[in-house]
């Protein structure tokens, strides 16, 4: 078994990336083949295996980059592979076609090259242990990459990965120590001096230095993945249970990657068929017809299916100062589900209700929300003059394949409620849903009109935080099933 | 140097042969294809070389390519198999007329029916299989490279049934049973992300992302395609390319484009970018009209820097 490679695999796993055993089975084959010595070569060949989509390869670089540090600082490598891996391949293929073509360019880990202590790519911890190997010219590439497999390995023993606390660095350094068998090390080290042979027990003695800055570096790097890892996870489920009106600026910033992984997972659960074949009952005239070329033996069966009209869905959002960090979250999660939604046209509104389904069209969804909130955004909301403006635009759009979403906390600031707008909408509309972010104890304080909005509509729900909305969407595309 | 690398680099310089112009990271990620017998699923911008690349493989392999471009509503009957409905017909006629030799001396029904039961059926046998191309490169004799162009198009259903051929390079014909290759084919899928893919699809390929290139690498590219365009022009028109592709456009022009343009530069004889020239060929470079616009008062400094950027 590859230890080296299952660790990274499971720093990968860590770093959200979804990797099968299939796939750790073909990992280990394209390591057979490429081998540990090209690191380039190695990046490329474990990305098309492990790195699955656009954003796993970033998260693959960077993980790579920093697990393959230790060996950057304790093998022999070239230091021009200890460049920061491009995420893009062909800057890599430029630099690589370049180098490869000159004498001796790329290719890692040539044996004999000295005691290669121009390091400097680690970090400071790498560089120190390897200037500890390297300017002793004793240990040659060969045994310090045998010290460092001693090491991963022993560190896999003993389960290194389960570390969480800096408290816990003296007892997991003690036990991969005891794993590696340091006190017979030690004992031999002693003997050697004893006998008088300084020379070798000097280069034992070294050896032991570089193993346990070894150790020191894999544990502090550990630490870190895993603190980086578990705080990650920890907050992006702390999100998801969060009211957004509660959330910090800096984290609202962190929300769409939580949104998109939702949103996939809501689409790939609700993938609309359009049309469904009723099993079993031929539709024998169509049968007929199409088989008279064959004298009516019937090679082409038909069956009867149904077909399932797509409903159009219509979001209507206020992006007033109160609630416009909900309606960004709303209209890229309705964004995000594209895939399953393909009729939807977005609306914001202050004032009046404009439609915004073009941006998204023309720009990205983040850069095309930051123009909707440039261009619309800020003010207070006038609930009659948007319900009636929507009313106008989307009155001979309306059927009973549509459904209407509104997000909004109903306050109106004591002006025109838009009610009868609102319930001619109801009237027409398959299904009208209002979104309130608001807690609903609060509804009905203040200028809330959400009640009056509530007998116009076929449902009002809360959605104070993320996972609350998830529900909602994921109850709302059972019912377009 | 290791043995891989000198492999993968010999495989860089044949593609190169079939004007290929490729990078480390396709090359390798073809290489391991090669070794572990596994698909390539493409991904990257239309334009930058997806489709070409199974083309320079078939070449370069000097194997036979099948082609399947993908569309919604793409169904078994159009991608891996269908019946030779008239061979058949005819096959049926040839038994009524045959029907009294079979039954020939059966007493009662039962008996009949018996002797048509013993007898040898080929109704739906491989005699009367039409393959379509996913069988075609399956049931080659030397091997083949199958091209599965614009996976994205295609509905869910038709990627679940991909997913036997692509895992075991076997194919269940509820009729006949299972068939499996005779010679791996090399797979390639190509797609534009115009959705997401399942992810039973992506477990069996190895994944391979192609962005737009360096300028470095395009300007190879162009030379390799257009070896006429003189060095500066070439230069010019590249860095002019990159720059373009900074903006916020609508589409970005690919590869294909700066290799058309390219061609059209030289047809009018130029040597080098100006005004009036980039605004007599820029809808070669660009397909929308709102491109065309938005760029259009930026072409003096795009210009300006395309030929003084070395």
């Amino acid at each position: 078994m590859d230890e080296t490679l299952l660790q990274f695999i499971r720093h990968l796993r860590n770093h959200g990336l979804a990797i099968s055993t299939a796939e750790t089975l073909d990992a280990m084959r394209v390591v057979a083949t490429l081998g540990y010595s090209d690191p380039r070569l190695l990046r490329d060949g474990l990305a098309s295996c492990l790195a699955k989509t656009v954003d796993d390869y970033n998260s693959f670089g960077e993980c790579f980059e920093r697990f393959f540090q230790l060996e950057a600082g304790v093998n022999t490598t070239d230091p021009d592979d200890q460049q920061r891996p491009e995420n893009d391949d062909t800057k890599e293929a430029q630099a690589s076609q370049n180098e490869d073509q000159t004498a001796g360019g790329g290719d890692a880990g040539g044996e004999g090259q000295g005691g290669d202590d121009g390091q400097g790519a680690g970090d400071g911890q790498s560089e120190g242990e390897s200037k500890g190997e390297g300017k002793g010219g004793s240990g040659s590439s060969g045994q310090r990459d045998s010290t460092l497999k001693d090491v991963i390995r022993a560190a896999a023993e003993i389960n290194l990965e389960k570390i969480q606390y800096r408290t816990q660095r003296g007892v997991y350094r003690r036990k991969i120590l005891t794993a590696l068998n340091d006190e017979q090390t030690l004992e031999d080290i002693k003997k050697l001096y004893d006998a008088g042979d300084d020379e070798k027990a000097h280069v034992l003695e070294q050896l032991r230095e570089g193993q346990i800055a070894a150790v020191k570096y894999l544990i502090d790097r550990q630490l870190l993945l895993n603190n980086d890892n578990a705080s990650k996870q920890l907050r992006d489920a702390t999100l998801q249970d969060t009211s957004l009106s509660a959330m910090e600026h800096y984290h609202r910033e962190r929300l769409p990657p939580i949104i998109r992984k939702l949103a996939k997972k809501l689409a790939s659960r609700h993938r609309q068929r359009h049309k469904r074949a009723r099993r079993g009952k031929l539709d024998l005239g169509k049968t007929l017809r199409r088989n008279i070329a064959y004298g009516g033996v019937p090679f082409h069966r038909f069956w009867k299916t149904t077909r399932k009209d797509k409903s159009d869905i219509f979001v209507l959002c206020d992006i007033s100062g109160s609630v416009s960090a909900w309606s960004r979250v709303l209209l890229l999660f309705v964004q995000a589900l594209s895939d399953v939604l393909p009729n939807t046209r977005s609306f914001v509104f202050c004032g009046q209700s404009i439609e915004v389904s073009d941006l998204f069209k023309q720009y990205p969804v983040d850069e095309a929300l930051a123009i909707i909130h440039q261009r619309h955004g800020l003010g207070g909301s006038d609930y009659g003059l948007a319900l009636n403006s929507f009313w106008t635009q989307i009155e001979d759009k309306l059927n009973r394949r549509s459904c209407v979403i509104i997000l909004g906390d109903g306050r109106g600031n004591g002006g025109d409620t838009g009610i009868e707008a609102l319930r001619s909408i109801y009237h027409r509309a398959r299904l009208v849903l209002w979104f309130n972010p608001e807690s609903h104890h609060s509804w009905n304080t203040g200028d809330s009109e959400i009640r009056r909005y509530q007998s116009a509509s076929h449902y009002v729900a809360e959605c104070g935080s993320l996972r609350k909305l998830e529900r909602l969407l994921d109850q709302l595309l059972s019912l377009l099933r | 140097m290791t043995d891989a690398r000198k492999d993968i680099d010999q495989l860089i310089a044949k593609l190169a042969e079939q004007g290929y112009i490729a990078s480390s990271a396709i090359a390798t990620t073809l290489y391991i294809a090669q070794q572990l017998e596994r698909p390539i699923l493409i991904e990257g911008p239309p334009g930058v070389g997806k489709t070409e690349l199974a083309n320079a493989t078939a070449a370069m392999l000097n194997k036979p390519m099948f082609r399947l471009q993908c569309y919604e509503g793409l169904d078994e009957s159009k991608a891996l198999y269908d019946w030779k409905y008239s061979k058949q017909l005819l096959y049926v006629q040839v038994l009524k007329e045959q029907l009294n030799e079979i039954l020939d001396g059966a007493d009662g029904l039962s008996n009949a029916v018996e002797r048509l039961h013993n007898f040898d059926d080929i109704f739906y046998s491989e005699r009367f299989l039409e393959p379509r191309p996913l069988l075609k490169a399956l049931q080659s004799d030397n091997g083949a490279v199958l091209l599965i162009d614009e996976i994205d198009k295609a509905d869910y259903e038709f990627e679940s049934l991909l997913l036997e051929i692509l895992a075991d390079f076997k194919v269940t014909l509820p009729e006949i049973g299972t068939l499996a290759a005779v010679h791996k084919p090399l797979v390639i899928l190509t797609s534009n992300n115009t959705r997401d893919l399942s992810d039973a699809l992506k477990r069996r390929c190895l994944h391979l992302y192609i962005p737009f290139p360096e300028a470095k690498l395009e300007s190879r590219i162009v030379q390799s395609r257009v070896p006429e365009v003189p060095d500066e022009l070439r230069r010019q028109l590249v860095n002019f390319v990159h720059d373009v592709r900074k903006l916020d456009l609508k589409k970005q022009p690919a590869i294909s484009e700066t290799i058309d343009w390219a061609r059209s530069l030289l047809l009018l004889h130029c040597d080098s970018l100006s005004r009036q020239l980039v605004d007599d060929t820029l809808n070669v470079l660009l397909k929308y009209e709102e491109d065309i616009n938005m760029v259009g008062p930026e072409l003096h400094s795009l210009i300006k820097r395309a030929n003084s950027q070395l």
